[in-house]
């Protein structure tokens, strides 16, 4: 008898692991850590702003909408901060994506400008920094495309035929991914608005 | 609702079968490196890519890492990063899980060199120093022309940030070479259960047992490896249980098996030279001439 239990047991043990159940498990765990990842990467990159913003006042504090910009960016993204979980919905993904999306236009906004200041520039501390920021947009970029295959490899599973219906009966739904669309707007190169502002200033 | 279940996951084993249609070949991708020095412009002599292969060969069997340069005409229309990225995860420089990888990234004709870092030396090698190594030893010295210069002035100087840095001891190539170990464990233990299996020994357990004990040891006289000595224990006890009828219906089962996939590192002598498994995340600076 107790056997017999046993064996139906192991038998659905192994059904559930021919339905893909073990694979969608793998999977949401991949997609979690690259999550953690991505966040990992942002806050890297938050926590150089002060640094950042600091090095530019001293060379031009006059630039003080683009530097007030990065600063208010940097506080929203401070906000935004989701969980693996939370980011499997579109519109919390959105949100957070937007705040990021923001902070990356403002901080390519304060580049832009810097290019005016020669003086600037040069400065060892600046150059570090830059580099920083740089390789940090850069990881950035990997882990969110780390995340992105992952979240595919994951919907992928659960909606193809037969791990759809395991799936289904567990309740894992497909999860929300960076979007293309919100991609173009990010990643597209900061207009660079002269009008507004004062030539820039000759130093001796 | 559990009827249900059951019968999709009665489906479950056939579905693969139908659903999984040809998947596409992986396209062909970046290049695999056979040697720490990849130069496909001609800009370095042959005595100065040996002399530099010298140098990163002894740097990797001293530390463990592996530092590659890689020098190219063109980018193309991808991307530096992208380029020297798949480059250095398609051939996992540095060793696994210790992530010691850097690839000296160069494109000659666009003028623009990266330095990309592996997860584990981002802490010696931060983006900042790489930075400052493209600016101070690589750009003055490509500006006048002298790659060679520039490049081994670029190695001496990641060599030294990698020196400093307290890294696990470079594993021997005896070590290193244990992949196949498992599967031998694994055959021991198909074998020795397979024959006790035949014997019909009378007490089942001591049959099963007995053929537990004799894979085991013979899997320690040969191999030495506790893992693979409890594999092969363990093994022959599943298959010295089952009829040896009964296991030739089922032998499909014993396809995967746990642990033995350890990298390899590098050896230069005799089959050349591959990266050992390590991780990038992006890591690095990247900067012109």
């Amino acid at each position: 008898m107790r056997l017999r239990y046993l064996a139906v047991l192991a038998l659905f043990a192994g059904l559930l692991s021919g339905c893909g159940y073990n694979t969608i498990q793998k999977q949401d765990e991949e997609v979690k850590g690259q999550w953690s990842e991505v966040l990992n990467q942002y806050q890297r990159r938050a926590d150089l702003v002060p640094n950042l913003v600091a090095t530019v006042k001293g060379f031009a504090a006059q630039e003080e909408r683009v530097l007030v910009e990065v600063t208010n960016a940097r506080a929203s993204v401070g906000k935004v901060n989701i969980t693996a979980e939370q980011a499997a919905d579109p519109e919390a993904l959105k949100k957070f994506q937007a705040a990021q999306g923001e902070l990356s236009g403002a901080l390519s906004r304060l580049l832009v400008v810097t290019e005016n200041y020669p003086e600037l520039k040069s400065n060892e501390n600046f150059r570090d920094l830059q580099v920083q920021l740089e390789g940090t947009e850069n990881r950035v970029t990997v882990a969110r495309n780390r995340y992105i295959q992952s979240v595919q490899a994951y919907n992928t599973t659960i909606r193809q035929f037969p791990v759809n219906l395991t799936a289904m009966v567990f309740g894992y739904k497909p999860k929300a991914n960076f979007s293309v669309e919100n991609e173009a707007q990010i990643s597209k190169a900061p207009t660079v608005e002269f009008a507004p502002v004062e030539p820039a200033p000759v130093k001796p | 609702m559990l009827l249900r279940f059951a019968l999709a996951c009665a489906l479950c084993w056939f579905g693969p079968v139908l659903a999984q249609t040809a998947v596409a070949p992986a396209p062909a991708g970046p290049p695999k490196l056979i040697e720490h020095v990849t130069d496909l412009t001609g800009t370095l002599t042959p005595a100065q890519t040996t002399e530099l292969e010298t140098r990163l060969t002894d740097l990797e069997k001293r530390k463990g890492s592996q530092v590659a340069v890689y020098m190219v005409d063109t980018l193309g229309d991808q991307s530096l990063e992208d380029y020297s990225l798949a480059i250095a995860e398609k051939n996992k420089l540095g060793r696994a899980k210790t992530d010691d990888g850097v690839l000296l990234f160069i494109a000659k004709d666009d003028r623009k060199v990266r330095i990309e870092v592996g997860y584990g030396l981002e802490g010696a090698i931060p983006d900042a120093k790489a930075g400052r190594i493209i600016r101070e030893y690589i750009a003055p010295n490509f500006r006048k022309g002298d790659y060679n210069q520039g490049i081994v002035d670029a190695v001496g100087a990641i060599s030294l940030l990698i020196e400093g840095e307290d890294l696990p001891a470079p594993l021997h190539e005896e070590q290193g070479k244990q992949a196949p170990v498992g599967l031998f464990a694994l055959f021991i233990g198909v074998f020795v259960g397979l024959f006790a299996a035949g014997t019909r020994l009378k007490p089942v357990f001591l049959r099963r047992a007995g053929a537990g004990l004799i894979a085991a040891g013979l899997a320690f006289t040969l191999i030495g490896a506790i893992s693979s000595v409890a594999m092969a224990a363990l093994v022959a006890f599943f298959i010295a249980s089952s009829g040896p009828g009964r296991f030739s219906s089922g032998g499909g089962g014993w396809g995967s098996f746990p642990g033995g996939g350890s990298g390899w590192g590098g050896g230069s002598g005799g089959g050349g030279w591959s990266g050992g498994g390590g991780g990038f995340g992006g890591g690095g600076a990247s900067g012109g001439w």
